[in-house]
């Protein structure tokens, strides 16, 4: 017996499991592209300060990946264990792209990452500079396959639904590969990895420029990561920009709910820059918008409008009532796959099949469903608003304010002046937990505003879960809770030891607190590792 | 003993990184064998079938 407990339960698990799992990804997306840029600063111009950067850098970097891997693993295990039914209905074709980012990003990305670390000895500089750079590579095409898989959950081109296997199956592997919605969420996110990447450079940069410490160390890292930070944050916004505009072609519900956009608006549709969201009553208090802007930006054009809540109510509501003869019709071929009428209505009614199997949260007999079931499914296919509302427009200004920190570190960085600027400085230190904020925030969007649905508008959540028990759901929720929460507490003793040792962790003795000797080698702080990485 | 190792494993980030590693797997594969093993079902297309059109699965509103 299935219940709205063990629903909540599973979707908690496995949104706390992605969301931890996503504290340790962005860093590796970012920083391993930074390491690419310092290494080949350092190829180029051969002078050793940009080698001491890669490995302190990349110490940081091996701290991270170290404890981040394996934490994605739960997530793929959960989808055999807490959604059976979900990995039946679309194994086949969520399946391919997990199965290939097993096996070549991953590979590619594990084997890159061993020669960067155990490499410096053995391989020339361009050599290992080329490691670095496949190492970089291959941590983001790990990403790219899965956000098409993803993608394909948001919006699921491609595919098709079988009553005889009772299972979606792929008819078009490119275009699950190109479809627009994963390559939106493939480049906006790690472009939001890089601008994390960035700002932890810039912010533990700052911290040595405001502590008087390895200056000449921190000048170059800061320069870096404020002008790879600036492109990052510049980009994450347009192609946030071009995301959101690919909800708003393929998920209008959501769209809809990010924006509190009760009513449809004439084009183009205003922005809500504030509001209180009322459920209750459908409507906004104390609105604050900008005209047009919501129109141009979701529509691209001036005379296109985006509809409102309830008009997709409206429409979700005559999409149930076909659905309701589709699951009708898929009972009857199951008894009967010759049975050509139910073949025929199943055919005329399968687009909307899905909305249909939303009512089986209400009843066991659709065909039975009374108008206030079918009301209460219509209200289902709407996410709740202000979470969503506000976790947008968090994530929003909180990318604005990125774009300004960098803009504002590489003009004075160009000028040469940064180092006086200590208000600037403070800023990028105390920014740096900022970008993990809003790339959670983004995902909270992203799947909180796909409910009801595992499998937008095909696979509604409380049919994809597994028969288990409350009772393991809370174990294994406690477990994992647990368990990531040590690797979280961890990583972060790790990384403030290390930044606080800086690059005097190194052994060069060509850092604060070592003794200075030319070609390196003196005595480092208690506690600091010579030559570990 | 150290001699019979794999290049990467002489290293000590190398030693650290595999202990790490191992024991996560081990934590992971712990927790889902304590409250999964045996108890996730294997779905096929009747059940699936089951599921969607015969299901028993009534949940509260």
């Amino acid at each position: 017996m299935l219940t709205e407990e063990l629903v909540d339960l599973s979707r908690l698990q496995f949104a706390v499991t992605a969301l931890y799992h996503f504290l340790f990804v962005p860093l590796t997306l970012g920083l391993a592209f930074i390491l690419v840029i310092m290494e080949l600063t350092y190829v180029i111009t051969d002078r050793p300060i940009y080698k001491d950067m890669v490995r302190f850098w990349g110490k940081l970097f091996g701290i991270n990946f170290a404890l981040g891997v394996t934490t994605g693993i739960t997530m793929e295990f959960q989808f055999g264990t807490n959604w059976a039914y979900y990995s039946h209905y679309v194994g086949d074709i969520f399946g391919a792209p997990l199965a290939i980012e097993g096996l070549m990003a991953f590979f590619l990305e594990s084997t890159f990452i061993g020669l960067f670390f155990f490499g410096w000895d053995r391989l020339n500089k361009w050599k290992h500079f080329m490691v670095t750079v496949l190492m970089a590579v291959g941590s983001n095409l790990s990403a790219l396959w899965i956000l098409i898989a993803n993608g394909w959950m948001q919006d699921p081109i491609g595919a098709e639904f079988s009553y005889i296997t009772m299972r979606m199956e792929m008819t078009d592997f490119w275009a699950i590969v190109f479809n627009p919605t994963a390559q939106a969420k493939f480049v906006h996110t790690v472009s939001a990895g890089y601008v994390t990447a960035s700002l932890f450079v810039l912010g533990i940069s700052s911290y040595y420029l405001l502590k008087g410490r390895d200056l000449d160390f921190a000048r170059r890292s800061f320069r870096i990561a404020a002008g790879f930070g600036f492109a990052s944050a510049l980009s994450v916004i347009v192609l946030g920009d071009e995301s959101g505009y690919t909800v708003s072609e393929s998920q209008k519900a959501k769209m809809a709910a990010i924006e509190a956009m009760w009513e449809t608006e004439p084009a183009p549709a205003a922005f809500t820059v504030f509001a209180l969201p009322n459920e209750a009553a459908q409507r906004n208090d104390y609105e604050l918008q900008i005209p047009y802007v919501l129109g141009l930006i979701g529509t691209r054009s001036t005379t296109e409008t985006l509809p409102g809540i309830k008009e997709i109510k409206d429409k979700n509501r005559t999409r149930i009532e076909s659905g309701i003869h589709a699951v009708v019709a898929l009972e009857r071929l199951r008894k009967d796959r010759n049975n050509a009428q139910a073949l025929a209505t199943f055919e005329a009614h399968k687009a909307d099949l899905g909305f249909g199997l939303l009512l089986k949260r209400y009843t066991v007999d659709v065909a039975q469903a009374t108008p206030e079931m079918i009301q209460q499914a219509v209200d289902s296919t709407i996410p709740r608003v202000a979470p969503l509302f506000w976790s947008f427009r968090i994530m929003v200004a909180l990318g604005f304010a990125f774009l300004l920190l960098f803009g504002l570190a590489l003009f004075y960085s160009v000028k040469g002046t940064f180092i006086e600027k200590k208000w600037l400085l403070r800023w990028a230190l105390w920014f740096i937990p900022m970008p993990w904020i809003a790339a959670e925030l983004g995902w909270v969007v992203a799947e909180y505003g796909r409910q009801p649905w595992t499998i937008y508008g095909v696979l509604p959540t409380h049919i994809s879960v597994s028969n288990i028990s409350v009772g393991n759901l809370y174990g294994s929720l406690a477990g994992f809770v647990g368990f990531y929460t040590v690797l979280l507490v961890v990583e972060m003793y790790l990384m403030t030891k290390y930044a606080r040792l800086g690059p005097a962790s190194l052994g060069t003795g060509r850092y604060n607190g070592e003794t200075r000797q030319s070609g390196g080698g003196g005595p480092l702080p208690a506690g600091a590792p010579a030559n570990r990485i | 003993m150290k001699k019979f190792l794999p290049d990467f494993l002489q290293h000590p980030l190398g030693r650290e990184i595999a202990l790490a590693i191992a024991i996560k797997l081990l934590v992971i594969v712990a927790i889902f064998y304590a409250f999964f093993d045996g108890r996730a079902v294997d779905p096929d297309a009747d059940s699936v079938a089951d599921r969607l059109v015969n299901s028993q699965q009534h949940t509260s509103p």
